[in-house]
C-alpha cells in the first residue's frame, strides 16, 4: 500500500516537473526569443481578403454599441469587410441596437434567433452566423471587446502562409482597475497572452485558438462541420481540431484587444469552471486522436498534451495533499521517510508555482509596467480557488457520466459595460 | 538549556506569520494604495507603412491561359510522380517530401509542400502554395494566391503571381515577372529591371535590380542553394 502511495507521488512529481519546465521554457522564450513577427504585420499591409466578423451578442446591450461604433472605425477596408450580429434570442436591447447600426452600416447585419432556437451557448450561434458569411476568413469578437482600428490587418496578414488555419490576437483587460479580481484576471492574461502564447508561437507548438479576436478560414471551419455545440470550451476545441487537420494556429502579439474582465468571485468561479470543463471535455475528446495524429510534429503533439491536461494538474495536486495527509497519518512511524512523497506537492507550491509567477512577472516587464507586480503573490489565492474550481468541474462531469444528466449547460459572463469609463 | 516547547511553538508561529506578511506587504500596498490602476494603454494603431521598393513598370504578362494540360487532377499526378500526400482539407493537399511538378499543369487546390518545390513551365495554380523547402517556379507559371517558402525562393521569366511572395531566404525574380501584392524576404532580394511588384519589398536585407544583359537564372532546384 505504501509502494502504491509512493508510486503516485511519484507519478504526480513527473507531471508536475514537465509542467514546471514548460513555464519556465515559455518564460525565457519570451524574454530573449522573437521569430519574425513584425515581419509577417508589415505583410498586411498588401494581403487582403475578404473578412466577416461574427458577434454572437446575448444581453448584450451595455457594450454591443461600443463594439458596433469599433467596428466602423476600423482601417480595414470596407468592401472586404462585413459585421455579422448573432442576436441570441436577447431579451433587452441588443437586437434594437444592432438593427440601427445595420440601417446605417450597409455591412453590418444582424440574424436574430428567436427563443427557440436561440440561447442554447455561443457555438450554436456563432454556426448560424457561418451560414450567412460571405468572406473568406471569419474574425470572432465577443461584444464586451473594444479592438484596435487595424486588427483586421494584422490577423489577416497570417492567412498568406496557406497553412495557417487560425489566428488568435492579444486580449488586455480594460476594467483593470475596478476590483481585485479584475486586476488578477488582467495579470493572469499578460502571462497568458503575452508571454505563454507568444513563446508557444515562437516554439512552434501549439498557441490556442480563445474563441475571440481571432479568425479561421472559412473553408476550415465548413470542412470541420462548424462548431461544436456540445463542447464547452468551443474555443480549445476548435483548436485541436485545425491541428489534427494538419493545420496551424498563429498568435499575433501586436493585434490587441480591450475585453471586460468579471468582477466578482461569483462570475470567476463560474467562467472559470465553465472553461475547465470544456477543456476536459476537450482532452477525453481529442487524447486519443492527438496521440495517434500524423498532421502533427512530436513538440506539438507533446505541447498538446500537456495543453489538454492543465485544468487536470491542480486537482493531482489536490490529490497528492490527501495521499500525503494520509501518509503521514497513517504511518507516523515513517513519517521522515514519507516526506520525500510529498515533495510533488512541495514543488509544485514552491517552485511549480513560482514559474507561473515567473511567467506573469517577465510578461508584466515585458508590458513596461512595475506596480501590478506587487500583486503577484496574491495570485496564490487564486490558485487555491483555481483547484478548487477544477475539482468541482471534474466531479460535475463524472457524476453526469454515471447519471447521464447533461452538464453543457452554458452560463452567461454578464457584462455592465463598466470598462466605458476606462478608454 | 532545554527550550520550552511552547516558546518554540509560539516562535514558528510568528515567524511563518512574519513571513507570510512580509511575502504579502507588497500586495496589500498595492491593494490598498494602488498606482498603477491600468489598464495598459493599448495603441490605436501600430502599423507602419515602410515601402522599402516599389517598381512601377508596367507590362502585359504573355503567361498564356490555353496552355495545353494533361487533363489529370492533382492526386493523379502526385501518384505518377510518386510522391505521398494528404487532402487536409477540401481545397488543400499536403505533399510528404519535394515534388518536381512538369510544366503544363493545373490545379485549384492550395498545396503545402514539406520539402522543395519545382513548380513546372507554364503551370497554372489557382490556390497558394507553400513548401519548407526552396522553391522554384519556372517560367510563365502563374499562382492565384499566394507563395510561401521556408528557403530560398527563384521565380523565372514571365511567371505570375497574384498575391504576396514570401521567403525565410532570399528571392529572385527573373525577367517580365509579377507579382500581384508584396515580396517579403528575410534574405536579399534580387529582380529584374522589367519585373513588377505592384506593392511593397519589405527585406532586411538587399535590394538588387539588375539591368541587361540578362543574367542566367538557375535552372534546377539544386542551383538555387
Amino acid at each position: 500500500m505504501v509502494l502504491i502511495l509512493h508510486l503516485a507521488f511519484l507519478f504526480i512529481f513527473v507531471i508536475v516537473l514537465f509542467y514546471l519546465v514548460r513555464h519556465y521554457l515559455f518564460s525565457l522564450t519570451a524574454l530573449y526569443y522573437r521569430n519574425g513577427q513584425p515581419r509577417y504585420t508589415l505583410h498586411g499591409l498588401s494581403y487582403r481578403p475578404t473578412v466577416s466578423i461574427l458577434i454572437p451578442a446575448r444581453n448584450e446591450e451595455a457594450v454591443l454599441g461600443r463594439l458596433l461604433q469599433r467596428i466602423t472605425e476600423l482601417t480595414y477596408p470596407k468592401d472586404k469587410l462585413e459585421a455579422i450580429v448573432i442576436d441570441d434570442a436577447s431579451t433587452d436591447n441588443t437586437a434594437k441596437i444592432a438593427e440601427e447600426f445595420s440601417q446605417a452600416f450597409n455591412y453590418i447585419h444582424v440574424v436574430n434567433r428567436d427563443s427557440h432556437v436561440g440561447g442554447k451557448g455561443k457555438s450554436s450561434a456563432l454556426n448560424d452566423g457561418l451560414m450567412h458569411a460571405k468572406g473568406e476568413i471569419l474574425i470572432c469578437f465577443d461584444a464586451d471587446y473594444y479592438p484596435q482600428i487595424d486588427i483586421i490587418e494584422k490577423l489577416t496578414a497570417y492567412f498568406v502562409d496557406p497553412e495557417v488555419g487560425a489566428v488568435q490576437g492579444r486580449i488586455t483587460v480594460l476594467n483593470e482597475s475596478t476590483t481585485l479580481v479584475s486586476r488578477l484576471v488582467t495579470i493572469e492574461r499578460i502571462g497568458g497572452y503575452r508571454v505563454d502564447q507568444l513563446a508557444r508561437d515562437d516554439l512552434g507548438l501549439i498557441p490556442q485558438y480563445g474563441g475571440t479576436v481571432g479568425g479561421f478560414r472559412k473553408s476550415l471551419i465548413e470542412f470541420l462541420g462548424g462548431w461544436d455545440t456540445e463542447v464547452l470550451a468551443e474555443d480549445t476545441d476548435l483548436t485541436f481540431r485545425v491541428y489534427l487537420a494538419g493545420y496551424k494556429v498563429r498568435y499575433v502579439n501586436e493585434a490587441e484587444c480591450y475585453e471586460e474582465a468579471v468582477e466578482d468571485w461569483k462570475s470567476y468561479w463560474r467562467q472559470r469552471q465553465r472553461w475547465a470543463k470544456g477543456h476536459m471535455q476537450c482532452c477525453f475528446k481529442h487524447f486519443l486522436s492527438l496521440l495517434k495524429s500524423r498532421n502533427m510534429r512530436f513538440r506539438e503533439r507533446l505541447d498538446g498534451l500537456l495543453l489538454l491536461n492543465v485544468y487536470f494538474v491542480p486537482i493531482l495536486v489536490a490529490l497528492s495533499w490527501v495521499l500525503g495527509a494520509a501518509i503521514f497519518f497513517l504511518w507516523p512511524a515513517e513519517w521522515f521517510e514519507s516526506i520525500w512523497a510529498l515533495l510533488p506537492v512541495f514543488v509544485y507550491s514552491s517552485v511549480g508555482n513560482f514559474a507561473l509567477f515567473f511567467e506573469v512577472g517577465i510578461g508584466i516587464y515585458l508590458d513596461r509596467r512595475v506596480r501590478i507586480s506587487w500583486l503577484i503573490p496574491v495570485m496564490l489565492l487564486s490558485f487555491v480557488i483555481s483547484t478548487l474550481i477544477c475539482l468541482s468541474a471534474f466531479l460535475e462531469l463524472v457524476i453526469s457520466k454515471f447519471n447521464g444528466k447533461k452538464v453543457h449547460s452554458w452560463t452567461k459572463t454578464l457584462h455592465n459595460g463598466a470598462g466605458e469609463k476606462c478608454l | 538549556m532545554p527550550l520550552d516547547p511552547f516558546l518554540i511553538t509560539i516562535l514558528l508561529i510568528a515567524a511563518t506569520l512574519s513571513f507570510l506578511v512580509l511575502a504579502f506587504l507588497p500586495s496589500i500596498v498595492e491593494i490598498l494604495k494602488p498606482r498603477d490602476k491600468g489598464p495598459r494603454r493599448m495603441l490605436r494603431t501600430t502599423l507602419q507603412k515602410r515601402i522599402v521598393k516599389s517598381s512601377k513598370q508596367t507590362f502585359i504578362n504573355s503567361a498564356s491561359a490555353d496552355t495545353p494540360r494533361t487533363g489529370k487532377n492533382l492526386q493523379e499526378i502526385l501518384n505518377d510522380l510518386g510522391v505521398k500526400s494528404i487532402k487536409i482539407c477540401n481545397d488543400t493537399t499536403r505533399i510528404l517530401g519535394d515534388v518536381a511538378f512538369p510544366p503544363n499543369l493545373e490545379f485549384s487546390d492550395n498545396i503545402i509542400v514539406e520539402g522543395a518545390l519545382t513548380v513546372g513551365d507554364h503551370c497554372v495554380f489557382h490556390g497558394s502554395v507553400k513548401a519548407r523547402g526552396n522553391v522554384l517556379v519556372g517560367s510563365r507559371a502563374v499562382i492565384n494566391g499566394n507563395l510561401v517558402s521556408r528557403g530560398n525562393m527563384d521565380i523565372q521569366d514571365e511567371a505570375v503571381i497574384d498575391g504576396s511572395v514570401h521567403a525565410e531566404g532570399s528571392v529572385r525574380l527573373g525577367e517580365k515577372v509579377s507579382i500581384g501584392l508584396s515580396v517579403v524576404a528575410k534574405g536579399d532580394v534580387e529582380l529584374h529591371e522589367n519585373s513588377e511588384v505592384k506593392q511593397n519589398i519589405i527585406t532586411p536585407g538587399i535590394i538588387r535590380v539588375l539591368k541587361y544583359p540578362k543574367v542566367d537564372l538557375p535552372s534546377t532546384i539544386d542551383d538555387i542553394g
